[in-house]
């Protein structure tokens, strides 16, 4: 069980060393090279060019050094003039911040050089800089960003014919497929990346891209399909001599073979990925590979293999202060020992396990975040670590497109993910969680607002066809009826109008809702000015639930009086509405005509009142009519609720 | 009301909504240059059939947005329109001020207002064309000096880009003084201010 734990967690690191990890050795030299160049160098174009190369090529090494260069390079030009060097300076600086996880510094640095005012150089062009944009977007999680401003650049690609350009963008939108579970379109990407980058002839990353389609089979569990695609990739690496791509590529084909349970050809390949490493004296590859084999020699019983393999390993790693594979190593050994029946030697290397998760545990990630300078970020949507360093792979990928070599970092990542890991698990689930809750609560508050907006849109559109037909006729009487609807539904649109507006979502002011029921009715009807209207309404926030009823009661009643109260076009009419004894008392009277038989109004005949004394029952209240001086209908109703603020 | 001179694009997503405002305006004699249901199809309508009003919803499904629309129409077609929409959050609002509408009308609209409105509209349309001055000196506002010189900027239907351009202030600084203006003269949009400032 153990085993299947190592070897899963194995695997996550061996496919992460996927990443086109090469140190270049020659680096070094081409460092000091430049070194005695910018000293003798005398134009300022030339000392700054200079200076920005080295801090390009310190980035591997130390990042503080390469900012230091970056600065340096600033007292040789005005870094707001457009020009060439500019390009290079934020271009370059904006690389430099992604690699050591400064995404936001990387983004203002790139926003210098994004609008129209940049100088292109040979090397770096408009589509140059919204790839690198969208790496620092995929960073940052932000994936429909990355991808629209990854749809910018690919025509941009296609039509300055940079196939090497193409490819590197439809990489990082496979990574962005991955990364959004859209797998197959993932597949799709990487292989347009791949045939891109071949027809253009960038052919170290093109194999990276094969590597990356290979890989995302295998998060599919086709591993059948996967198996070619590595061979192919390794075929490649033979011709070419490329050692450590060979390394890679038969590393994770062993562990792919290792998912098959095909012990047999999983050793084969591991132990030629180890072979490889250690040829090219690549220590931290030597290391992995040899964790991944003993892993396997454990499953096959190979003990004695293990201890032999390790032991060396063993000593070198604790030189090259890998902790992390120091304590895996030292418990593979304490395993191994243990199967044959070793005990002493078991139990020493248990210990020793112990002291090194004891003492160098916190002192190791503290070193080694300084020396690797590189954070590791979570996915903002998930915290499965596991899968996910394939996106610093694909970004080492592209930097090796311009030919520079990322070199521990890759590796760097890998150990550090482990150890960041064991100790942020919590956090970042914390985090992650809260974000989650933050984004569904932004969501919920999209969608309330897109509902709204619909209703007010379908009541309009209601109005509309009310309005449309009412164009249509000649006859007054019908055209009148259509008018009063269309009158009807604007009450009820005033509703919708003034909710979810900030604050109240679900309340209305009624006062301030009837002032604007009042001017609509005088504007649909035509009223005359000398027909005054007074209000006395308490202010209240009224619940919606409310304001439906008593806002097409209130249309039906001021309607009344506005249309049929006034002889000679001038009146006035009073609207109150207070709480009394704990109901809700509505109160509108005018100097008008009066109404003939009350009793009929009463009973649902005429003037709308059938839909009145419905809404009044709705509404638990009663509804009094006197009409002896004009026309007063008193309505006092106990279902309602008041919002408090 | 003098429709006639119209020739009106009606922006607006909603089929049913569209054909009633056609309606409305061709019953008023207002001529009508063709409706369009996307931002894509409204910038279509521009360039072929010469509209001289334009009456724009802003949210138009995917696509450009009313508000890009609006940007177009102001920087390119100069040309006025009023803004019809349901959207009546500050946000929206405040973002639809910024290419210099010429009213802004809210859903769900009575006929009356929308008449009223597009008249009102197309006549301080005409009176910015007309050879005029500006005068801000006597009125009772109390505008500061750089309150003064935005609003001159304003009424000459400078989007409010522009306007940052020309004075070399920031946007925030830029909104912040244009809501002081407009609560100073009590207005709600910028060609409510015209009327105001027009010398005769």
């Amino acid at each position: 069980m153990i085993y299947d734990l190592l070897i899963k967690i194995f695997s996550a690191i061996f496919l992460m060393f996927h990443a086109v990890a090469f140190f270049a050795n020659d680096q070094t030299v081409k460092i000091d090279s430049l070194k005695i160049e910018l000293q003798r160098a005398t134009a300022q174009e030339d000392k700054a060019t200079l200076s920005v190369h080295l801090a390009r090529e310190f980035r591997e090494l130390s990042i503080d050094s390469s900012l230091f260069y970056f600065q340096h390079a600033t007292s040789f030009f005005d870094t707001s003039e457009v020009t060439p060097i500019r390009t290079e300076y934020y271009y370059n600086l904006a690389e430099v911040y992604l690699i050591s996880g400064q995404h936001h510094k990387s983004w203002e640095a790139l926003e210098q050089i994004s609008g129209n005012e940049f100088r292109s150089t040979d090397e770096i062009s408009k589509p140059d800089i919204l790839d690198k944009q969208a790496d620092v977007k995929i960073r940052l999680g932000e994936y429909a960003v990355a991808s629209e401003i990854l749809m910018e650049a690919l025509p941009l690609f296609e039509s300055g014919n940079d196939k090497a350009g193409l490819g590197a963008a439809y990489n990082s939108l496979g990574t962005i497929m991955q990364r959004t579970k859209r797998l197959n379109e993932a597949i799709e990407y990487y292989t347009l990346a791949h045939e891109s980058a071949i027809e253009g002839n960038d052919l170290r990353p093109a194999h990276g891209y094969l590597s990356n389609v290979a890989i995302v089979h295998s998060m599919q569990n086709n591993n059948r399909l996967a198996i070619p695609l590595f061979k192919k990739v390794i075929a490649f690496a033979k011709d070419r001599k490329e050692i450590r791509t060979e390394a890679l590529a038969s590393g994770n084909l062993g562990v792919v073979y290792n998912e098959l349970n095909e012990l047999d050809s999983a050793e084969f390949y591991i132990s030629r990925s180890l072979d490889l490493f250690q040829k090219s004296g690549h220590g931290r590859g030597t290391a992995a590979a040899s964790s991944q084999l003993s892993v396997i020699y454990q499953a096959r019983g190979k003990y004695q293999e293990v201890i032999d393999l390790l032991l060396p390993q063993f000593d070198f790693v604790e030189t090259q202060n890998f902790s992390n594979f120091q304590k895996k190593i030292a418990e593979n050994l304490s395993v191994a020992y243990r199967s044959l029946g070793d005990y002493p030697n078991a139990l020493k290397y248990t210990e020793i396990l112990g002291e090194i998760k004891d003492s160098t545990f916190n002192k190791e990630m503290v070193q080694a975040v300084n020396d690797a300078q590189i954070k590791y970020e979570t996915e903002k949507k998930e915290a499965e670590i596991e899968h996910l360093n394939l996106q610093d792979q694909l970004n080492a990928e592209r930097i090796a497109r311009q030919r520079l070599a990322l070199g521990g970092s890759a590796i760097g990542i890998g150990l550090l993910s482990f150890l960041l890991y064991r100790l942020n698990h919590q956090k970042k689930k914390l985090e992650s969680q809260s974000r989650v809750i933050e984004k569904s609560l932004e969501e919920k508050d999209t969608l309330l607002r897109e509902i709204h907006h619909r209703v007010k849109n379908n009541l309009q559109v209601i109005s509309s066809l009310l309005g449309l037909q009412s164009r249509s006729l000649e006859d007054r009487a019908a055209i009148d009826a259509l008018t009063q609807s269309k009158a009807r539904v604007q009450s009820m649109s005033l509703i919708h109008q003034n909710l979810y507006q900030k604050d109240n979502l679900t309340g209305i002011k009624i006062k301030d809702y009837f002032d604007k029921l009042s001017n609509n009715l005088i504007t649909t009807y035509g009223i005359s000015q000398d027909i005054k209207i007074n209000t006395e309404i308490e202010d209240m926030m009224l619940d919606v639930d409310t304001v439906v009823p008593l806002g097409l009661i209130l249309n039906e009643l001021l309607t009344n009086s506005l249309k049929y109260a006034f002889q000679n076009n001038r009146g006035s009419i009073q609207v109150a509405l207070a709480r009394n004894n704990g109901q809700l008392q509505l109160q509108i009277k005018d100097d008008g005509v009066g109404i003939q038989d009350v009793d009929k109004v009463l009973q649902g005949e005429g003037y709308g009142y059938e839909l009145v004394t419905s809404l009044v029952d709705k509404l638990e209240g009663s509804i009094d009519i006197n009409s002896e001086e004009g026309t007063q209908v008193t309505i006092g109703f106990s279902n309602f609720k008041i919002l408090d603020n | 009301m003098k429709l006639d001179e119209l020739n009106v694009l009606i922006v607006e997503d909603e089929a049913i909504i569209a054909t009633d405002i056609k309606s409305l305006l061709r019953k008023h004699g207002c001529g009508i240059a063709g409706a369009a249901y996307s931002g894509s199809r409204a910038f279509d309508i521009l360039a072929s059939s010469n509209p001289n009003f334009v009456i724009l919803d802003i949210y138009l499904g995917n696509g450009p947005s009313g508000i890009d629309v609006a940007e177009v129409i102001h920087d390119k077609y100069k040309i006025p329109y009023i803004f019809l929409t349901s959207f009546s959050d500050e946000e929206t609002l405040t973002a639809a001020q910024e290419h210099g509408p010429y009213g802004y009308i809210v859903k769900p609209f009575q006929e009356q207002t929308l008449l009223t409105t597009i008249s009102v509209a197309w006549n301080n349309y005409k009176k910015s064309k007309e050879s005029h001055t500006w005068e801000f000196e006597n009125s009772n506002f109390q505008l500061s000096n750089q309150e003064v010189k935005i609003c001159r900027l304003l009424c000459d239907g400078l989007s409010y880009k522009q306007i940052c351009a020309e004075l070399h202030i920031a946007m925030n600084t830029l909104k912040f003084h244009v809501k002081n203006i407009y609560t100073k003269c009590d207005v709600s949009g910028r060609a409510e201010l015209i009327p105001l400032f027009l010398n005769k």
